[in-house]
């Protein structure tokens, strides 16, 4: 190096070099970029990009399991209480919740889902022509139209995501504002709450719309992609829709058409004939039942996971955690049948008492639950069971959670037996319960009573009544049948019937074993609830409602 | 461009290989390690002949006057003529420290400067340096230049620091462009400055240190009785766990197998650890060449136990640390003069195999059971499975090896022949980490002694099995930078006035890993800097700076600054004033910007990440990718700006007794990232962009005042260091908070919010009285902590936090107060420094007793009992709510009852020394040797009673030590 310099003349020119090479070089030395993200141009490009996109688009729908705090939704209602006390879902129970802190507030995820979905309908209007196509050769040409095809599907599946979102937002918020494209940052704030009403017709439009452009089945069609929405799935969503938007919450003037309705829409699901009932009730919520049943509409795949089982367990068998206990409400709920007496309380009860919750001295985890005063799932141990039961419904009997053992869990969204119930409601309030006067084959009586005649279950067949002891009787068998599948929370919104039932004291039963080895249980109250009639709407987060300037107005008595 | 580097890259690699790699290598294969100070001195010979023998082969002439400076990108200046805030300390005030990483010992010295030591356990250092404290909610770390180049400064060795300067407002950061506002740490490592010859320096010191301020917990006899309390507490009657009988084993320690009384600490921890640290120093010149050659050897054991028979995995506790350093100034011809700047250090590192042996600790209880059994297995059973003596000693070794390098070549050509006053300098800078882990693993069987209740034998039940040790190399992970800078200098002197400017043009590339691009930056930027007769000063700098991270158009910046400066004891009227020796006033405005403004690179760019992914199949386990829509991008997203005013007085008093530098400084930050989350609407379905809105303003001061006096043979002297820095956040488009006090706009960054403890619930009475305010966390006990309810709705929740006290950790204010005196030959030195304005909140384990079923602190002895029928009732005197086996969500958050005062004084550094100077004749070639005694963190002044203000429970403690030194002159 040295002695390169040495030379005067040649060091001068390399000196200038240097400078001059450097400071022009310099403009181009900041064009760097990450190559792990794509940019927006090398997104729509292809096939298993923009599926990548659509499936991304599923992740939006709220889950189910223990997805609030830990807790299965079914803890903010009168179903259960969850044992810790520190979870975000007692904030229901307590009515610490408002516009600032909601526990449960999807509203924004829900409109990224939203967003989602229209990004990926406006960005694949062409995708005939975005798809490589090979059609010289055979196999080229059954690739495309298999892409074609698919591509097409997922479009449908997005406008059943995006009015299924909206489902979500409705019964959450009422009418929200109705954003069907893909927004600029600078265009949301002058936007305004649509009605309920527009949200409800507005899904309705949608599933009517696209019932005929996705698939039928998945299965024994393409089994990985088996998940993906259907047309049973469009029916179910626009059933539930229907139904929730002729419910007094959304029906104030009891609008008898929107019965209708509901009850049309209902049977347009149950006349493709595609569904049946699964006849092992308590099967039906684990694997493989849970995702293969005749009974499943759709659903979403958790893997493998025992979070439930960990969570849910008794506190008696090692690593569980007690999770929800199911309240004696729900409990005493069950149909006390024929040779019942108060001596023996659970016995002689709906069968499926005994498939959805775990009662003292029953069998459960390979031994026989001990919820006394006393016993090792009792009241006396550190975080046992406040109601003096355990859950049963979605867990494995048997899962060895202490070597972390797992098993494949899939919740599902839509199952055909609430269709049914559905349908008797809509069909009760519509015509009454023995009517059929569009000839659809079924009435209201029958369909509950479909539901009732499960093979595992076979409760009696109710008898002909009048629509307004039948509504009961529904009402009753959907908390029954649908336990902890996060309707209730919302059945009794729509019903009007939140203060009497989530708002009544929540309470359990103290398990006494004398002496002789009898047990005594005595309901006693758990936990005061809190229910005020302006929780029949989730408030509009106070964030976005200061956010408008005063286009976005806020629920009332928020 | 890049391919021009890397040809330089290549030249002066060669240099490497030459110079230092084999050196290097040399030095490592002979496993100089266990030093051998005979053989270091031949090796350092070599290295001198080689040097030298390479000036003269290439037949170069010495001009011996020049002297080379480094190449920094603001001009060299006398410091009379700066206008600008840079306040330095000299490299030989921080020798007294023994400390793995400069910074560490830094705290209060330098007025501006903040350092927090937020780790001090030997190798695994960490610290958070902040120059005039927190100016952003984002990136608030300084930019560390070590020799004008850009790097860290842990790996350097005190011994081969010249200066460390804290760069400050803005005409001293303007050249720094937009990478600027946080603050610069400029450091320069030693020069041989004079025209000398060979003059070797050896300082080696040897110390012992001793842990201090350790958690304290109860003995096996508190614990039993508090979890008694605590178990009865849960269960709502007295309902105890150990027997009166249990007790009294724990009280008499007759039983220890099964009644056993452990301090884990002193299981796992040596009493004492010996460090050592010694340099060997050769400088001085030869013909036209100077040089500045220092090896260094710092060895700084870890507290952790060895266990004796662990022979195959090693030592697990010791940090050494190797520094070379070689600075050759060469002067070629009367045109250039050259520079080659080499430091390198290497770290080999051992630690034990667990992630934190203070959470074992503290998780495992004093009657969990002994360390071993008496046949010397290891205890363990399925609820204490991390018995920490064992984590210690029989899980294995983590170790790494670190390797530092940094080279710097730099050319100077005077170009006087063009023009009087002009040259110009270039410099090629590269920084290079490496870092290899080698782990050596193993596992051991735990077990438990049971007793037959009816014969009284002793049996085992074992827990897992042994597993032999297992050897992994880790993947080494590197990082390296590459700079080139050149400047032009014009350097005037006529007549009374003075004319200095410089052009600097600096390119740097970063790379932190292979698969990321490297980051870039570019600045051009000038000076011009006038003065007249020494009394009136100007200075104009500005920088036009560029930066990747902004979209094309938008990358580069323009900075300017100006600054004047007024020597009012140079003015007439000042001249006669006997007692003032000197006075100036000085100022400065300019903007300077921060280009790491948080979240990620490339905010301009719309991007697509990859998203959860979604199950689908038969089989329900299959998943698939998915792709989503990232954070909106903002095109025109740009760097942070900052405004700074300076002000500045200096004077000194009575023949320079007394020195005082006084500055203020207010700056505001503008263009702080952050999201328009109280602006964008949810319905627009993505999450808001990040963009420039935030600002934050911050203020304060720096006083520096020095004391010098001299009686007789006795010298002696004081200087007191205190620097101020409080922020405001201006504006960050908060959410809406349904509380004014809870907006965190127009707080400090960082402010501390909790809830105030005001008592403890006393009864059930008190609880279920409809005017207590209904506390949400977890259903309340008598003992239970009770809250003010600040916003009276009648519900105690996370709304009911305000305000309270200063920032976590971070201080307001820094300040230090050193002295020192000499009489004949002997010298003592002290240095205290402190922080105020400070809170900690303290939490976990090492505070809340039995959680997760771990140890329970002796504050834990102070708790809130009341159980009548056994005599217990502390209601009155309470000052830690009521013990809970199964912990308490109600008390266990941030409330003022965990709050501290985090203010606190520190007696850094004693020294006392004597000197023994020796003829230059003396047959030895000894010319000085000095003896010293030093002390170390001997004592601290806090509020945080038996725990240290800096290093809390739950980290690696800090240590006292003292040492004997020797500084020997040849």
């Amino acid at each position: 190096m040295i002695k390169i310099l040495n030379n005067r003349y040649s060091k001068i020119i390399f000196i200038g070099i240097f400078i001059i090479g450097t400071i022009t070089g310099c403009k181009k030395i900041l064009d760097t970029t990450v190559d792990a993200d794509l940019s927006p141009d090398q997104v729509f490009v292809n096939y298993s990009r923009i599926l990548g996109v659509g499936y991304g688009v599923y992740n939006y729908v709220p889950g189910g399991f223990n997805r609030l705090g830990g807790s299965l939704f079914a803890s903010a209602s009168d179903e259960a209480e969850f044992t810790d006390y520190s979870s975000s879902v007692q904030q229901y129970n307590l009515g610490s919740w408002d516009a600032y802190n909601n526990p449960d507030d999807q509203y924004t995820q829900l409109y990224r889902g939203i967003r989602g979905a229209s990004l990926f309908l406006e960005n694949t209007t062409n995708y005939k022509n975005i798809l490589a196509r090979d059609t010289f050769t055979v196999a080229g040409k059954d690739l495309y139209g298999r892409q074609v095809n698919d591509i097409g599907w997922m479009r449908g599946e997005m406008r059943f995501l995006r009015a299924y979102f909206y489902f979500e937002l409705v019964k959450r918020y009422g009418g929200v504002p109705l954003v069907t494209k893909v927004l600029n940052l600078n265009e949301g704030t002058s936007m305004q709450r649509a009605s309920a009403d527009e949200i409800f017709s507005y899904i309705s439009t949608e599933c009517e719309a696209i019932k005929d452009s996705v698939r039928v089945s998945w299965l024994n069609f393409d089994n990985n992609e088996y998940g993906r929405a259907t047309k049973g799935a469009v029916l179910a969503l626009q059933s539930r829709a229907a139904l929730y938007a002729a419910s007094p919450l959304f029906n104030e003037t009891n609008n008898k058409s929107k019965w209708v309705k509901a009850a049309a829409d209902a049977n347009q699901l149950i006349a493709m004939r595609a569904y049946s009932l699964e006849a092992n009730y308590q099967n039906l919520f684990l694997a493989p039942l849970s995702r293969n049943s005749t009974e499943v509409i759709f659903f979403r795949h958790y893997g493998n996971s025992n979070n439930m089982e960990v969570v849910n367990y008794p506190i008696g068998t090692p690593g569980g955690s007690s999770g929800s206990a199911p309240s004696h409400n729900l409990v005493d709920s069950y149909e006390k049948l024929t040779g019942w007496n108060a001596d023996a309380p659970y016995n002689n009860r709906d069968p499926r008492l005994g498939m959805s919750i775990v009662i003292n001295q029953s069998s459960w985890n390979g031994r026989t639950v001990q919820l006394w005063e006393g016993g090792i799932d009792g009241n006396g141990v550190l975080n046992a069971s406040k109601t003096g039961y355990y859950l049963k419904k979605f867990l494995n009997a048997n899962l060895a959670i202490n070597t972390n053992a797992t098993a494949v869990t899939t919740w599902i969204h839509f199952r055909y037996a609430e269709i049914l119930l559905n349908y008797a409601e809509a069909m009760n309030e519509a015509y009454g319960p023995n009517e059929d006067p569009l000839g659809y084959g079924l009435t209201a009586l029958a369909a509950i009573n479909q539901v009732r005649a499960r093979t595992s279950v076979r409760v009696p067949n109710l008898s002909n009544m009048d629509a307004v002891t039948l509504r009961e009787k529904i009402r009753h068998e959907r908390r029954v049948e649908l336990a902890f599948e996060e309707h209730r929370f919302w059945d009794v919104r729509r019903w009007k019937i939140a203060a009497s039932t989530i708002g009544a004291p929540l309470n359990g039963v103290k398990v006494i074993r004398n002496s002789s080895g009898q047990f005594t249980y005595t309901p006693f109250v758990v936990e005061n609830r809190v229910f005020s009639d302006k929780m029949y709407l989730y408030p509009i987060p106070m964030n976005e409602i200061n956010k408008s300037a005063g286009n976005l107005q806020q629920n009332p008595g928020w | 461009m890049l391919l021009k580097i890397q040809g330089i890259n290549d030249i002066v690699s060669g240099i490497y290989s030459h110079f230092f790699y084999e050196l290097i290598i040399k030095i490592y294969c002979q496993k100089m390690i266990k030093i051998n100070y005979k053989s270091l001195l031949i090796l350092f010979n070599c290295l001198i002949i080689n040097i030298v023998s390479e000036g003269q082969m290439n037949n170069v002439t010495a001009t011996g006057d020049t002297v080379i400076t480094i190449n920094t990108p603001f001009v060299k200046k006398n410091n009379n003529v700066v206008s600008s805030s840079v306040s330095s300390i000299n490299g030989s005030k921080i020798t007294v420290f023994p400390t793995q990483v400069i910074e560490q010992s830094l705290s209060g010295l330098i007025p501006g400067l903040t350092v927090i030591n937020s780790g001090v356990e030997p190798g695994r250092e960490s610290s958070i340096l902040r120059i005039r404290g927190q100016h952003s909610f984002q990136n608030n770390d300084p930019l560390v230049f070590v020799d004008g180049f850009e790097t860290t400064m842990s790996q350097l060795s005190v011994y081969e620091i010249e200066t460390i300067s804290v760069l400050k407002d803005a005409a001293a950061l303007v050249p720094f462009g937009l990478r600027g506002a946080n603050g610069v740490i400029w450091v320069t490592t030693k020069r041989s400055s004079e025209n000398d010859k060979l003059k070797i320096e050896l300082n080696t010191r040897t110390g012992i240190s001793k842990p201090f301020g350790l958690p304290q917990f109860l003995n096996s006899y508190d614990y039993a009785r508090l979890y008694n309390e605590a178990l009865s507490n849960d269960m709502g009657t007295w309902a105890p766990r150990y027997t009166e009988e249990q007790l009294n084993y724990y009280k008499t320690g007759s039983d220890p197998l099964f009644y056993p009384d452990v301090n884990w600490q002193k299981e796992v921890m040596n009493s004492t650890a010996i460090n050592h640290e010694t340099s060997l120093i050769f400088k001085g010149s030869v013909s036209n060449m100077k040089y500045f050659i220092m090896l260094g050897y710092l060895s700084t054991p870890k507290l952790y136990k060895n266990s004796n028979e662990d022979g195959n995995l090693g030592d697990k506790s010791s940090t050494r640390r190797y520094n070379f350093r070689s600075n050759v100034d060469v002067t070629i011809n009367k045109i250039f003069d050259a520079s080659i700047t080499i430091g390198a250090s290497l770290v080999n590192n051992a630690r034990p195999n667990i992630g934190s042996i203070w959470g074992a600790i503290a998780a495992t209880p004093p009657n969990a059971y002994l360390p071993q059994n008496p046949d010397n297995s290891w205890s363990g059973n399925s609820v204490y499975n991390n018995n920490p003596a064992a984590a210690v000693m029989a899980l294995g070794r983590l170790s790494n090896n670190d390797r530092r390098i940094q080279t710097i070549f730099t050319l100077r050509e005077n170009l006087a022949q063009f023009a009087k006053g002009l040259s110009l300098k270039q410099s090629i800078g590269f920084d290079n980490m490496n870092s290899v882990t080698y782990n050596v693993t193993q596992n051991y069987a735990r077990l438990s002694p049971r007793k037959d209740p009816a014969t009284g034998e002793i049996t085992y039940v074992q827990l897992g099995n042994s597993v032999p040790y297992a050897v992994a190399q880790g993947s080494p992970s590197q990082f390296w930078r590459v700079a080139y800078q050149a400047a032009i200098n014009y350097d005037r002197q006529w007549g009374g006035h003075g004319l200095k400017t410089s052009v600097n043009y600096r390119f740097g590339q970063q790379y932190f890993a292979v698969e990321n691009p490297p980051y870039n930056d570019i600045v051009l930027s000038g000076n011009l800097n006038y003065n007249f007769q020494n009394k009136y000063f100007s200075e104009i700098s500005m920088a036009y700076s560029g930066s990747e991270n902004f979209a094309p158009g938008k990358r580069f910046g323009f900075f300017p600054s100006i600054a004047a400066g007024w020597n009012i004891s140079e003015e007439g009227f000042l001249k006669d004033v006997k007692w003032l020796d000197h006075l100036k006033l000085k100022g400065s405005f300019g903007i300077v910007g921060n280009s790491d403004i948080g979240a990620w690179r490339f905010l301009y760019k719309a991007l697509y990440p990859s998203g959860t992914s979604y199950i689908l199949a038969n089989s329900g386990t299959r998943s698939v990718a998915t792709i989503i829509e990232g954070t909106g991008a903002n095109p025109n997203v740009t760097w942070e700006s900052s405004n700074i005013l300076n002000l500045g007085i200096d004077f000194s008093l009575f023949n320079n007794k007394i020195g005082v530098i006084a500055e203020v400084f207010s700056e505001k930050r503008n263009d702080i990232l952050t999201r328009r989350d109280a602006t964008v609407p949810a319905i627009i379905g993505i999450g808001s962009p990040y963009e420039n809105i935030g600002k934050v303003n911050n203020k304060g001061f720096e006083i520096t005042v020095d004391w010098k006096e001299t009686t007789g043979q006795l010298k002696y002297g004081a200087s007191a260091v205190i620097s101020m820095a409080r922020n405001k956040i201006i504006y960050q488009d908060e959410i809406v908070r349904r509380e004014d006090y809870l907006y965190r706009t127009g707080k400090r960054i960082g402010q501390v919010f909790a809830l105030e403890a005001i008592g403890f619930f006393q009864s059930y009475d008190e609880i279920n009285n409809p005017n207590t305010p209904v506390h949400t966390f977890a259903p309340v006990k008598p003992g239970d902590l009770r809250y003010k309810d600040n916003n009276n709705d009648g519900i105690i929740n996370e709304e009911d936090q305000i305000a309270v006290g200063y920032t976590n950790n971070i201080p307001e204010i820094t300040g230090s107060f050193s002295g020192w005196m000499q009489y004949k030959n002997f010298d003592l030195n002290f240095i205290f420094s402190g922080m105020a304005n400070r809170t900690l909140y303290i939490s976990g384990a090492n505070v809340w007793a039995f959680r997760d079923n771990g140890q329970a602190p002796d504050m834990a002895l102070n708790r809130w009992v009341y159980y009548p029928d056994q005599g217990l009732d502390t209601r009155n005197t309470a000052t830690y709510p009521r013990l809970s086996a199964s912990g308490t969500l109600n008390n266990e958050r941030i409330s003022t009852l965990w709050l501290k005062n985090g203010n606190f004084i520190r007696l850094r550094n004693v020294e006392l020394g004597y000197t023994f100077l020796f003829s230059e004749k003396a047959r030895t070639g000894i010319s000085r040797i000095r003896v010293y005694c030093s002390g170390i963190n001997l004592l601290t002044l806090s509020k945080m009673g038996n725990w240290d203000p800096e290093a809390l429970p739950g980290t690696y403690p800090l240590t006292r030590s003292g040492y004997l030194g020797l500084n020997v002159t040849f």
